[in-house]
């Protein structure tokens, strides 16, 4: 019969500090199989059960099949080391492409973990941070995001309807995308006016609406320009047509500053005047 | 296997087949496990790695002696000769040498890696396994895993159209 035998153990002033429990088996084989991830040094992993009711300690001598077990197919590998070092190491397609190999492989990939792995490959860990905030993302889980940001199948356009407005209304603005918000700069108004305003439009808001941002020194009026967006808040202005001509400039301003200000960015050998 | 060397403190690395390694402290610590170990004191004199035989904790302590940070009196007047590039290609090209074993070797490698968190040995030891299975067919992948298709043809069709992607 199987039997658990506790021992307590006592500190200094006879308080029990442990119990020593020793679980002793007439007829058992106990395979205490490969060690999972990080462990610090644990005692039972340098005594062997044996059936004749005795602990033994580990001898020098050759024993080789528990605790020394070959690996000659990569499906001898815990499921741990094949998710950690193999699966979250594929591409989205070819962890769902792996998922139709076998059983034991479909078991795997069913995991949100793995998933969140492989995205963070494939996409950055800044997408999945950004992707966590999210609910949608969260409600859709890992396995399915990793699916819909490779097909693009859910991509749809979706009127919006913002409020604020731009005005005066114009043509050949330029606009781009400042992480969830848009930011838009000059174009062209009545009669070819030269604009210079700055607005954005944060769609991160509940009801985005598009607000007239107040900066100084704005670069001189222009339509037909480029527009980007440098190291998370940037904007850069480059060249387009002005009052006098087509342009050459480059401005520069950080929209997440205190006081937003356009800066002139002199430079060396600009191309040629462009819009 | 380390020889003593004045100075260096040394740990006792021991399989479970019986072998024992004398290996200076930081090639041990590549390994962050064994690191940890250390830092927390829990190894004293020898320290039991279990599950990894003599023959793949010999090719990881190997590894380890490669690629610990030359600081110590004889590794600095390699690194002050040789250009940190220099040093980094004649690495590459003894790991693309050191990873030339046959696949069941390169299992358990991934598997000692994987358990003494070595993330060089594991990153090196496991990118052909990855490479095999992004370039080859189903079939190709379970020769390679030395696999069968378990499914029943009915659950494979339900599986391949919920993977239809993939394949696309």
């Amino acid at each position: 019969m199987n039997r658990l035998h506790l021992t307590p153990i006592y500190g200094d002033d006879d308080i029990i500090t442990h119990y020593m429990g020793i679980q002793f088996f007439t007829n058992a084989n106990v395979d205490l199989g490969p060690v999972p991830g990080s462990v610090t040094r644990e005692p039972v992993r340098s005594t062997r059960f044996a059936p004749d009711n005795f602990f033994r300690p580990i001898t020098t001598g050759l024993e080789q099949d528990n605790f020394c077990r070959e690996y000659s197919s990569l499906f001898q590998l815990t499921d741990e080391v094949l998710c950690q070092s193999i699966l979250s190491r594929l591409s989205p397609r070819d962890v769902a492409s792996v998922s139709s190999v076998c059983r034991r492989l479909y078991d795997l990939t069913k995991n949100e973990d793995l998933w969140r792995m492989v995205c963070r490959n494939a996409w950055g860990s800044e997408t999945t941070r950004a992707l966590e905030t999210v609910p949608a993302a969260k409600r859709l889980g890992w396995g399915r995001l990793a699916r819909e940001l490779t097909t693009l199948e859910a991509v749809a356009w979706r009127k919006l309807t913002v409020g604020g407005a731009v005005e005066p209304s114009r043509c050949n603005f330029s606009a781009c995308a400042v992480g969830n918000r848009v930011v838009l700069f000059g174009g062209e108004g009545v009669n070819m006016q030269p604009m210079n305003d700055t607005f954005v439009l944060d769609l991160n808001a509940s009801n985005p609406e598009w607000r007239h941002v107040n900066v100084s020194s704005a670069p001189p009026g222009r339509w037909g320009h480029t527009l980007s967006c440098l190291n998370g808040s940037w904007l850069v202005v480059f060249g387009g047509c002005g009052r006098q001509g087509l342009l050459n400039d480059v401005f520069m301003l950080d929209l997440d500053a205190k006081h937003p200000t356009w800066r002139e960015i002199p430079g060396v050998a600009p191309p040629v005047p462009r819009s | 296997m380390a020889t003593r060397e004045a100075g260096k403190k040394m740990i006792m690395l021991k399989s479970p087949d019986g072998m024992e390694f004398e290996v200076e402290e930081a090639v041990a610590m590549e390994s962050q496990t064994i690191r940890k170990m250390i830092e927390d004191d829990c190894a004293d004199t020898a320290i039991l790695i279990p599950n990894i035989n003599s023959k793949i904790l010999s090719r990881v302590i190997e590894y380890c002696n490669k690629h610990v940070p030359t600081t110590g009196a004889t590794g600095a007047a390699a690194s002050d000769t040789v250009a940190p590039a220099a040093l980094a290609e004649d690495l590459k090209i003894w790991d693309a040498e050191f990873i030339k074993v046959n696949r069941a070797t390169r299992f358990n490698l991934i598997q000692a890696a994987s358990y003494l968190n070595i993330k060089g040995l594991l990153d090196l030891t496991s990118q052909t396994t990855i490479d095999t299975i992004s370039d080859n067919s189903l079939e190709e992948i379970r020769s390679f895993l030395s696999t069968k298709n378990d499914y029943l043809p009915e659950e494979e069709q339900t599986i391949r159209r919920e993977n239809q992607w993939a394949f696309q």
